[in-house]
């Protein structure tokens, strides 16, 4: 029998990694019946998966094509019969509009987030790790992109890109790269003075290996939610580019561009805005709650 | 002259200006001012004139864009020139239903040979006091340095028809051109050819349009870019005492808006409305809707020169694939504009119903069948500019689905009329929309939008060139009498009509929502606003 006394190094080694493992499964087993007990949340995710679901399966959901203009049944009422919405200006199915409308909004939200969460975590990485000088340029750079009203921002880049769907993914990435770099960066700097980075250093890891495979995974909770809340207000940034007239090109739908046509209409046909600032509404409430709740799971110190 | 275009802007009423360019051969649009559509339609904007008039009070307008340039040969949109036509006055006018010529600062004037006009002065004339003059008399030298000004240095070249104008007797002053032109009066009465004091314009150089100082109704107090102009009387005014003391325009590009603040009396007339802000109005039991049909075509136009526009069977097709009547109908739910088919306006004397008919009507399968022989049996994709305004974009929309229906993929570039104006003028596209407005004089449509030297401008941006057409309309400017004149144009406009430049699809209305406290107003159709005139001199009741 060994003692234990006799182990060798590399069965302590073993433990210790079938241990992290258990550790890991637990705490996501943990993460999630947290995260079911807080209602609020649960009730951001199942809009949010709502609303997932309307937007992958808009062609089989949506009644009539959306862009099917009929000039002489314009703004026919809501729940009439064949347009559960009514329809718009031009005589096209609200409802089917709103459909094809969720695609556009979720998919400008979630790929604005990724660009800038991706850009922006790598930066907030490199001036949180390095700091120094480098720290300063990075970081003051991230300043002067702060410094600008967001809505300005994405102006500016949707006037130097033009109209279209990549573009605005980009412009709205874009705006959102300072704010997941400060994020990060002061995330970093917590964790890379931990014991743990300083015995990698020693035994001679790599930063780059130290970054991506010790200091990121540690500083990751309070990036997704930031990127889970992000997406909501991402979501209501393209429709203010789309609601100005900068955003995807007529005569396809996002919520937005629902909503500026819909301005014009305020007192005949109040629904078209209505119905469309409702959506968004109910979107990005989904996507705070379900945000909100995910925080407050993964931050220590909301624990009660 | 003024020129303007309307582009899209305007779809209001008023114009946009444009900017154009001057120099070479660019020139700008602007709409304006002018005004013919007289006859049919203006009457139906007055508002009622009994009752005492009553002095004094504030006339506040709202305009719809905002004015920049105020000097006059440096203005280039319909807003600015109400400004300028309130402050300043022209040799000669057009009455309120623009059919006629009255006498301004002109009281007679004589031409003789086409080229030649003898114009005699007013006396007694006084300028409004300024920084550099003490409200001098006018004299004939002003007059002949403002012409010659204009004829030189006019951004839009408004008068570049003058040779020299000169003084040739106390109060006279004879003008040449540079070849006979019967659109010389009319470009008289443009803002852009008011007559300003020299000491004034030398001695604030490139600040002179905000310093504006003329011999009009009222002088400019203050004028703050994008908010508002504040307009007192000239107490001393030729014509008339004006019976209004404050007059102010103020910037209010919003129609929903422009009408909450004439709801609320903030304003007392509201211009250029649109939508459902008309319905608004009409609701209102102190509110007045003044309609009158506008020198107005509002059209969209191919590429002459390249691509598949280039081919006439294309064109057709991509007419006929258009209901215009559903879309005039859907564009316009308040009845703010006809259905058009010419690229006149009905109200301009050149105008001739006899060849609505040679326009080709709603066909789809035709359509699709003319762009199968054409070669695009398999579609074809087409890029349409458009400035951004919102009467534009919905007719973009429109069109897009229609003509998706017989394969045709049409890429939508709205943008600011800068931009737009850009694209249009160098043919860098397929089709454009826009919108034109003027004078009843035919001239300033057809010559402006297919004189194969108007080409690089604002209006002949297409390229359209044709010999027959470029000699009626020159025989039609030496010609002097109307009825000659409107018989070339007529000529002309059958051979245009025949090529198929473009889709001509609405005349819009003048449209301006009043107060009941404003009286006797008088609307004209080129958008104009005049508050002192021989007929009729606005007041306001409180």
């Amino acid at each position: 029998m060994a003692d234990p006394k006799d182990m060798t190094a590399k069965d302590a080694l073993g433990l210790d990694a079938q241990a992290q493992m258990l550790k890991k499964e637990r705490r996501a087993n943990n993460v999630w019946n947290k995260l079911k007990r807080n209602k609020t949340a649960m009730i951001g995710l199942v809009i949010v998966v709502v609303m997932v679901f309307i937007a992958v399966f808009a062609p089989f959901l949506a009644p009539y094509d959306p862009n099917e203009i009929h000039p002489l049944d314009s703004f026919i009422k809501p729940f009439s019969e064949g347009h559960l919405f009514g329809t718009d200006q031009f005589g096209r199915d609200l409802l089917s509009r709103i459909i094809y409308g969720a695609r556009i909004s979720l998919i400008v939200a979630v790929g604005g987030t990724l660009v800038g969460g991706v850009i922006g975590v790598l930066l907030g990485l490199i001036a949180g790790y390095m700091g120094g000088i480098v720290d300063s340029i990075i970081m003051r750079i991230m300043d002067g992109f702060l410094a600008f009203p967001f809505v300005l921002l994405s102006i500016i880049l949707m006037t130097v890109l033009g109209e279209g769907l990549i573009n605005v993914i980009i412009a709205i990435g874009i705006g959102n790269i300072p704010s997941f770099a400060r994020v990060v960066r002061g995330e970093v700097h917590i964790v890379k003075n931990e014991e743990y980075c300083n015995a990698c250093r020693v035994i001679g890891v790599s930063n780059v290996r130290l970054l991506f495979t010790h200091i990121l995974p540690n500083a990751i909770s309070p990036i997704i939610v930031y990127a889970t809340l992000n997406v909501a207000s991402a979501i209501i940034s393209e429709a203010a580019l789309s609601f100005l007239g900068l955003g995807i090109p007529a005569p396809t739908a996002s919520w937005g561009s629902i909503l500026r046509e819909g301005k014009s209409s305020l007192m005949t046909a109040p629904f078209v805005a209505t119905i469309s600032g409702a959506f968004i509404l109910i979107t990005v409430l989904g996507f705070n709650l379900f945000g909100d709740g995910v925080r407050d799971v993964l931050d220590p110190k909301m624990k009660q | 002259m003024k020129k303007r275009v309307l582009a899209l802007m305007l779809a209001a009423s008023m114009c946009v200006s444009l900017a154009a360019c001057g120099g070479s051969s660019t020139k700008e649009n602007t709409a304006p001012e002018t005004p013919a559509a007289a006859s049919e339609s203006a009457a139906a904007g007055e508002t009622v004139a009994e009752g005492e008039p009553v002095k004094g009070g504030t006339l506040t307008i709202s305009l719809s864009a905002s004015p920049s340039k105020l000097d006059p040969i440096h203005y280039s949109g319909v807003y600015e020139s109400q400004i300028i036509k309130e402050v300043c006055d022209t040799l000669i006018e057009y009455n309120s239903d623009l059919s006629e010529y009255v006498p301004c600062l002109a009281t007679e004037w004589t031409a003789s040979d086409g080229k030649t006009y003898v114009f005699k002065i007013r006396e007694g004339v006084k300028f409004q006091k300024g920084q550099y003059q003490d409200g001098r008399e006018l004299t004939a030298e002003d007059v002949a340095y403002s012409l010659n000004r204009s004829g030189q240095l006019s951004d839009s070249n408004r008068l570049s028809m003058l040779e020299k104008a000169e003084v040739t007797g106390d109060y006279e002053v004879t003008c040449t051109l540079k070849s006979a032109n019967s659109s010389f009066l009319t470009a008289l009465t443009d803002a852009g050819n008011a007559i300003v004091p020299k000491e004034e314009v030398e001695g604030w150089g490139d600040e002179f349009g905000n310093h504006l100082v003329g011999t009009g109704p009222f002088s400019l107090e203050t004028f703050q870019l994008d908010q508002q102009a504040v307009l007192q009387k000239n107490a001393d005014y030729w014509m008339a005492e004006p019976n209004i003391d404050t007059l102010i325009f103020k910037i209010i590009t919003d129609s929903t808006q422009a009408v909450n603040a004439l709801q609320t009396g903030e304003i007392d007339m509201a211009m250029d409305l649109k939508g459902e802000a008309i319905q608004t109005v009409r609701n209102n039991a102190d509110l007045t809707l003044l309609e009158t049909a506008g020198l107005h075509v509002a059209y969209l136009y191919f590429n002459m020169e390249q691509g598949p526009t280039a081919d006439i069977n294309v064109r057709k097709a991509l007419i006929e694939a258009v209901n215009v009547e559903e879309m005039v109908a859907s564009l316009y739910k308040y009845g703010e504009a006809q259905k058009a088919s010419l690229p006149l306006p009905p109200g301009s004397w050149g105008y001739d119903a006899a060849l609505e008919s040679k326009v080709p009507g709603y066909d789809p399968e035709d359509a699709k069948k003319l762009l199968a022989e054409a070669g695009y049996a398999d579609g074809l994709t087409l890029d349409l500019y458009i400035s951004d305004t919102e009467a534009r974009q919905n007719m973009a929309v429109l069109l897009q689905a229609y003509w998706a229906q017989v394969g045709v993929t049409l890429n939508i570039h709205a943008s600011e009329w800068g931009t737009f104006s850009e694209v249009a003028m160098s043919n860098n596209a397929n089709v454009y929309g826009m919108s034109w407005t003027w004078y009843p004089d035919p001239y300033f449509f057809l010559n402006k939008l297919f004189a194969t030297d108007e080409w690089g401008g604002i209006g002949n941006g297409q390229h359209y060139s044709r010999p027959e057409v470029d000699e009626l309309l020159q025989k039609a400017l030496e010609a002097t009498d109307q009825a000659d004149r409107a018989d070339y144009y007529k000529q002309a406009l059958a051979l245009i009509v025949d090529d198929l430049p473009g889709l001509f699809y609405a005349n819009e209305n003048v449209i301006y929502g009043v107060n009941s406290r404003v009286h006797d107003f008088i609307q004209r159709a080129d958008g104009t606003v005049k508050i002192v005139t021989p007929e009729n001199n606005v007041w306001v009741a409180d």
